[in-house]
């Protein structure tokens, strides 16, 4: 995981596309999720994010690890979201902005940090269950949504078996790619 | 400021809770957070609910993220060409020559397509087999002007489209007697129906409608893929059975693809007004103008489309906006009549955009795809063999 972490890194501070492809499976919608909490068009968020990953192609800035590029991340487009809706001009990347009242009015009571804990929440299932085949994604998907083994059959038109085949073949595949406490939780679901 | 070491810390608790009891430890530093603001409660029982993941997923999912990655490789393509040209105006200054030398290249390289043909795969052209109520069959492309149903209706025939003359309603039959058209790979064909419904039919598309309609309503069947310009008739519903789903139809034009060999079948409303019927579960989805609906047997999906991409095969054209090479020639192999083979799986996903008139050479769809230099192509027959371009 370590070694694949600091791999990635290399490639986005190298201004590989390959790094930047693994931003966009990993982070794109959840950011894009995050930013239109300021926002009434999803439209609107999707620039922000988008222009924050083009920042960070064309800056000369690298980045030690996998954990201060999430943080990193999450307070560009925190602050691209907030200086759009303000009507700013120009947004320049290193004016950071922390105007809680503001923000609190903004997002129906939620505290940037509770956004940012869900955000983050999600994300990693996300990313997790991204990593299956389109048929596993969809047993999981199911499972999650409370139907038995034998409605998911009935659904998806495999036999019980086979659910049972996907959902153990889902487990093993997760089992090496995942960070610890993310597989756990996966592994709540399955049983 | 933002504390993330708390945020990334907090997280790890509340995936780690789910499946194993916290250590002391971490209970008393989760139960800090849940102290710390009522609303970290809220949010705390709100993650812990199942179906709000499986919410929140679909919400994640609905991020177009590979057409993003493409704008952002467009963008940044376009940012290292920027720079090569200013690298280029400099060298110019001392060296010209090495600046014709670049430009000579880069013509060579423009002109030179990747692809390995010349083939003779044509387009589709307008031909179609019709299935009298007696079950004999014609030729459309071959057959005269007039083709004569037993019960006495003409059908005009004008060699790209059949026209049925609408009926007094007094002499109504009684029995209803279908006719059938069948579209085969590499054809199209136009109707116009007894009660002046106009519909436009795509290739390997079977339709199957009564010579003259009556009764209470208009009911027809298809399989493949059709646009419609439902005659306007209040009292009189228009309904479309496909395998999949049923149209309920209150006057309208709209595109149904169904094709038996795709897994979803799409419903693209142009205006007016339909519902839509699933098969299998009985659901029913109203459509407003530019509602697309895709059923397949997992779940349906209603979104907001630009509907042009979805009727620009009826306007003469061929267009895609950002779709994958598969989606692309899943397309072309109906209308060119051709197989496609892939040497590479990765390649199926790489996404294109086209527009060109529907009538053109095969070959002119190539040297536009080929010209993005991302795949090869070589033509044995009628069949295609995509590579991945070095």
């Amino acid at each position: 995981m370590d070694n694949l972490n600091s791999h990635i890194i290399d490639q986005i501070n190298s201004k590989k596309t390959e790094g930047y492809k693994y931003l966009y499976d990993n982070f794109y919608a959840s950011l894009c999720n995050f930013s239109a909490n300021f926002f009434e068009y999803k439209e609107d968020a999707e620039d922000i994010v988008q222009d924050v990953f083009i920042r960070i192609w064309k800056s000369n800035s690298t980045f030690e690890s996998l954990k201060a590029l999430t943080s990193f991340l999450y307070l560009s487009v925190k602050n691209g979201s907030l200086n759009a809706t303000r009507n700013r001009p120009k947004w320049s990347g290193n004016d950071v902005f922390d105007d809680e009242d503001f923000l609190n009015l903004k997002l129906d009571e939620k505290t940037i940090e509770q956004l940012l804990i869900e955000e983050e929440f999600y994300r990693q299932i996300y990313v997790t269950i991204n990593k299956l085949s389109q048929e596993r994604k969809e047993v999981i998907l199911l499972s999650m949504g409370g139907y038995t083994n034998k409605e998911i059959a009935d659904k998806t038109g495999v036999s019980v078996n086979t659910v049972k085949t996907l959902k153990l073949k889902a487990y093993r595949l997760l089992r090496d790619t995942l960070e610890p406490s993310a597989l756990a939780f996966l592994l709540s679901l399955m049983n | 400021m933002i504390d993330f070491k708390k945020i990334d810390t907090i997280v790890n608790l509340l995936l780690a809770e789910r499946e194993r009891p916290l250590t002391d430890n971490e209970k008393s530093e989760l139960d800090a957070w849940l102290k710390e603001d009522a609303g970290n409660q809220i949010v705390f029982n709100s993650l812990k609910k199942e179906k709000n993941i499986q919410a929140r997923l679909k919400i994640l999912d609905g991020y177009d993220k590979e057409k993003a990655y493409s704008t952002f490789v467009r963008n940044i393509k376009n940012e290292r060409n920027k720079k090569i040209i200013r690298f280029f105006r400099y060298a110019a200054l001392l060296i010209p020559f090495f600046l014709s030398i670049y430009f000579i290249y880069q013509r060579l390289s423009d002109i030179e397509p990747e692809i390995e043909m010349l083939s003779d795969i044509q387009p589709g052209t307008s031909k179609a087999v019709l299935q009298l109520a007696n079950g004999s069959v014609i030729d459309l492309e071959k057959e005269d002007k007039q083709i004569k149903e037993y019960d006495g209706t003409v059908v005009q025939n004008t060699q790209n489209q059949l026209i049925y003359k609408p009926v007094d309603k007094k002499q109504e039959p009684k029995k209803i007697r279908y006719n059938l058209i069948k579209i085969p790979r590499g054809g199209e064909y136009q109707l116009s129906l007894s009660d002046g419904t106009k519909v436009w039919l795509n290739a390997e598309t079977i339709l199957k409608y009564p010579v003259t309609f009556s009764g209470k309503t208009r009911e027809i069947f298809m399989e493949g893929e059709a646009f419609f310009e439902v005659a306007k008739n209040a009292d009189w519903p228009f309904i479309v059975h496909t395998s999949a789903l049923k149209v309920n139809v209150f006057g309208t034009s709209f595109n149904i693809r169904a094709y038996p060999d795709e897994e979803a079948s799409t419903t693209t409303l142009v205006s007016g007004k339909v519902s839509l019927i699933q098969s299998g579960n009985h659901k029913e989805y109203n459509l407003t103008p530019n509602d697309q609906a895709i059923v397949s047997n997992l779940e349906t999906v209603i979104q907001k489309v630009n509907v042009n991409q979805f009727i620009a095969w009826k306007n003469g054209r061929i267009l895609f906006e950002e779709n994958t090479l598969e989606e692309v020639f899943n397309n072309l192999s109906r209308w060119y009549d051709i197989e496609v083979d892939y040497t590479d799986e990765e390649i199926k996903n790489l996404r294109f955009s086209i527009d060109v008139r529907r009538y053109s050479e095969f070959d002119e769809l190539l040297k536009i795809i080929g010209l993005t230099k991302k795949v090869k192509f070589e033509i044995n027959g009628n069949r295609v063999i995509i590579k991945k371009s070095k």
